[in-house]
């Protein structure tokens, strides 16, 4: 029988390797950003200072001593170096790479093998064995050396290269500096030994994609957006070096987001997951940027591990029209890292979002982006649910037909002269008759996707004899006479008009479309016109004032009927009491709701709940009008706050106080007034709670 | 969508039609608002050097003012395409945070909040014709009645009538107002666009002052 291992092609993984890296990075720098990324990761988890990276330093190299020669790569100390045991074959590395490593220990031996080192990898920014065939793959002829000052004292240094023959990974080794003699003799360079704790990786013959970056200045930058993190909190040393000329890497003019310098910024956190209370979210930083530009490796949100940024989220949770205005990162909780370390990508470039938790952070971040973009006025507001929106505006209605009761000044409609009605229909024997009409909500108000309703007109003609007419119905934005880019809305028929109803003219239903609708107060018209010269109809018969001068008859042109009715697409129409109630979404715990005197001259007071309080939230929740008592509640209470102190101003005047008397105001302290309050509320709950 | 620099309680805010204002519409608002900026400031330097305007005093020569005004507003309102727009009304509304006290001394009045009859707007209209035209339907008194009657450019037919017709009315602005009114009495009630060139010529023939 023949037994043997069987042949495994390297270079081919090699390959697969680099086309991960390229396809996921995606730019012409993908090779330098690779390298920059993986050796900067490695020397970072192996910095001996783990809390402040104190002493770390790092520096990535390009050499070009003779023109046949010259090299790429890494140095660093301050870290532990290649630790753990010294295998002396394939068969010890072998059974050293089984072994459980929690601590990892055994770094030079996970540093040899190649698909091994994931297991007992701790908490390690890398794990994947990836990094070496980066490194291999790096290098035109595919190879690379290394040495290692150990902190134990010990010095190994190597070689390891892909036989273009077997195709297999090769690796030679000395617990010495014997390599570095060699490379001496060999390519007739200096290598002094390093004398502080390290490791060094030197590639030979980096490939042209490679020293490109290196010449070009783009490492640097590549540099900065992974690591401006540890660059910012930890002042990491991480250096360029081109044939002997050093350059620190600076922190990143755009991470943190105040070193831009530009005012329109957010830093929030630290926050808790909603119904995950392990799961903590450190920090969210965030930016519009103004008049400049993105740099495309800022685009989107950085996601944080390790002081790395692992992926940049941008359409996944954020509206294409603000990828190019807001930016910024997220720092994330133990418990988080640890699962966005367990579901990131081999190239640690993207991360598995499946996960239930997961999942419920990257909601969250696009709650927390979209929250921002509106507050940068960047889009439209809309975060309270139609439900809520709904019971908002019954205790709006409830709420304001109190204050009018009480007597409280609001801004109020002028009241309508007693005893004098305005025309209805019925006056008018030739009229419109409009009975379909209908919007979502009472108070005309529509929201995108929904339906206006009944946009029709019947004509009707009630004399005896029939006219000719012209009916005119439309449809539009308040105060403005065309909309650019916009469907405008406008049909017409002209017709005789027998005795009896006409043919009904309009729009059966309206969706409300985010295409061909703004926001803002549209207006329905219906208009019926005469549409010849009728002497033999008095113009009073049709209940047209005519003015003085013109002709008492029916003439051409002259406007017989007109009805109008508005709609309000994505708002409410304007306030007619004195109070308006309007849902927040804050997790402030100390916001429960609030009243404040609107901005607007004369407009009254604004009373906020908070969505995001659990009264409010749970309430909602449960259903069965029980959010709709909660805001009834606060409401109550907003308006006798008010109410106070519009009675104090009112004393102060020499008025006559409303609602409180004036020994309430005057010398009742707290307790007596906090008495009268929930006392003149008590019935009124009562009462509402009975109706419920 | 797009938007127009206002002053909202001495605040400079980005009025639209959406309530939203992007990046870019921030960016071309600023552009318009400096460019109205601009041009009405070098207009005012040639108005002080001309004596047409001065901080003391009333203006020497309004219909030139409001003229010479309102064609750069319709420059720039056509150039940035904001006629027949949202764009539209605020336009009109932040000329008032932008025109100088020495052109326009007193607030808004109520009625330019109405973009219909706000005074710029009015004044663009009147620049679309020929300042020769201007003059010859009267001075500026006679065009501050026609203004408060912005019934009449809702037409053009109906304007163009007035004008030709003003010039022949004797007894100046006096017996103009009178006429003015009457014309717009007469109009009040009418959809004049339904009528044909004759009819509506007819009808205002008709007008008994």
């Amino acid at each position: 029988m023949l037994e043997f291992t069987q042949p495994q092609n390297r270079e081919n993984e090699i390959d697969a390797v680099l086309h991960g890296y390229r396809s996921m990075i995606g730019h012409e720098g993908w090779l330098a950003e690779a390298f920059q990324k993986d050796g900067i990761q490695n020397s970072w988890d192996a910095r001996k200072d783990k809390e402040h990276g104190k002493h770390w330093s790092c520096t990535l190299f390009y050499r070009n001593p003779t023109p046949e020669l010259f090299f790429a790569g890494i140095i660093d100390s301050g870290t532990v170096g290649l630790t753990g045991d010294i295998p002396k074959s394939e068969e010890e590395l072998i059974e050293i790479l089984g072994r459980d490593d929690p601590e990892r220990k055994q770094r030079l031996s996970a540093f040899l093998g190649s698909d091994w080192s994931s297991k007992g990898a701790g908490g390690d920014l890398g794990s994947r064995g990836r990094g070496k065939k980066l490194l291999i793959g790096s290098s035109e002829n595919k190879t690379f050396y290394f040495d290692s000052y150990r902190e134990d004292g010990i010095y190994v240094s190597g070689k390891m290269w892909l036989d273009p023959r077997t195709k297999k990974i090769e690796i030679r080794y000395d617990a010495s500096k014997e390599y570095l003699k060699r490379l001496e003799e060999e390519f007739k360079i200096v290598l002094p030994p390093l004398i502080e704790h390290g490791t060094r990786i030197l590639i030979e013959s980096p490939s042209r994609e490679l020293v490109q970056r290196f010449i070009d200045s783009s490492l640097p930058t590549y540099v900065q957006s992974t690591w401006w993190e540890i660059l910012h909190k930890f002042g990491a040393d991480i250096k360029i070096e081109i044939d002997g000329k050093l350059t620190k890497v600076p922190s990143s003019g755009f991470l943190p987001v105040e070193n831009l310098g530009v005012s329109e910024i957010k830093k929030i956190g630290p926050f808790t997951l909603p119904e995950s209370k392990n799961l903590e979210v450190e920090k969210i930083q965030l930016c519009f940027i103004g008049d400049k530009d993105i740099p495309s490796d800022y685009k989107g949100l950085s996601v944080q591990r390790g002081g790395m940024s692992v992926q940049r989220l941008l359409t996944e949770i954020m509206d294409s029209s603000i990828t190019e205005k807001i930016y910024g990162a997220v720092e994330l909780g133990e418990e988080l890292e640890g699962l966005v370390k367990e579901n990131e990508g081999p190239e640690h470039y993207d991360i598995y979002w499946s996960v239930t938790e997961l999942k419920k952070l990257k909601k969250f971040l696009k709650e927390e982006v979209s929250k921002f973009a509106r507050e940068m006025g960047l889009v439209e507001e809309s975060t309270i649910s139609k439900k809520s929106r709904q019971a908002e505006l019954a205790s709006e209605k409830r709420i304001n037909n109190l204050a009018r009761k009480l007597g409280l000044e609001g801004a109020g409609r002028k009241k309508k002269k007693e005893g004098k009605r305005g025309k209805r229909g019925e006056d008018f024997p030739v009229r419109l008759s409009l009975t379909e009409f209908s919007t979502p909500y009472e108070n005309g108000r529509v929201d995108y996707g929904d339906y206006v309703k009944g946009l029709q007109v019947t004509p009707i003609n009630d004399l005896d004899k029939p006219l000719k007419v012209l009916v005119r119905v439309s449809i539009n934005r308040f105060g403005v006479p065309l909309l650019e880019g916009t469907v405008r809305y406008l049909d017409e028929i002209e017709l005789l008009l027998r005795t009896g109803t006409g043919e009904v003219l309009g729009w059966e239903e309206l969706e409300i479309s985010r295409k061909r609708f703004l926001k803002g107060e549209y207006v329905f018209r219906g208009e019926l016109i005469s549409m010849e010269e009728r002497r033999d109809v008095k113009a009073e018969e049709l209940g047209i004032r005519k003015e003085q001068k013109s002709p008492e008859y029916l003439e051409k042109g002259d406007k017989i009927y007109e009805i109008n009715r508005s709609f309000y697409v994505e708002e409410d129409p304007p306030e007619k009491g004195m109070f308006k109630i309007e849902g927040i979404e804050s997790e402030d715990r100390s916001r429960f709701f609030e009243w404040d005197e609107s901005s607007e001259q004369n407009s009254g007071w604004i009373i906020k709940w908070n969505a995001k309080h659990p009264v409010f939230a749970l309430a909602d929740k449960r259903g069965g009008g029980d959010l709709e008592f909660e805001i009834d509640r606060a409401a109550l209470l907003a308006l006798y706050a008010v109410a106070f102190s519009l009675d104090k101003e009112k004393i102060d005047n020499g008025g006559k106080p409303l609602v409180f008397n004036r020994s309430d105001i005057a010398g009742g302290g707290f307790e007596s007034i906090f008495r009268k309050v929930v006392s003149m509320q008590s019935s009124i709950l009562w009462e509402r709670a009975e109706r419920k | 969508m797009t938007a127009i620099v206002l002053k909202v309680n001495g605040e400079r805010v980005y009025e639209s039609a959406s309530g939203a204002a992007a990046y870019a519409d921030r960016r071309r608002a600023d552009k318009i608002d400096g460019d109205l900026k601009e041009t009405i400031s070098k207009l005012e330097r040639r108005w002080k050097n001309k004596g047409l305007v001065s901080e003391k005093k009333r203006k020497s020569n309004a219909l030139t003012v409001w003229y010479e005004l309102g064609s750069e507003l319709n420059r720039i309102g056509n150039q940035y395409r904001i006629f027949g727009t949202t764009d539209e009304p605020p336009f009109w509304r932040a000329l008032y945070d932008i025109v100088p006290k020495t052109v326009q001394r007193k607030r808004m009045p109520k009625r330019s909040k109405e973009w219909r009859r706000n005074h710029f707007r009015l004044c663009a209209l009147m620049a679309k014709r020929s300042f020769t035209e201007i003059k010859r339907v009267g001075a500026w008194s006679v065009w501050r009645d026609l203004f408060d009657n912005a019934k009449l450019f809702d037409d053009p037919r109906v304007f163009d009538w007035v004008a030709g017709k003003i010039t022949k009315v004797s007894g100046g602005h006096k017996s103009i107002r009178p006429f003015i009114h009457a014309v717009r009495r007469r109009i009040k009630r009418l959809d004049t666009t339904i009528l044909s060139d004759d009819e509506l010529k007819e009808k205002l023939e008709s007008i008994q002052l």
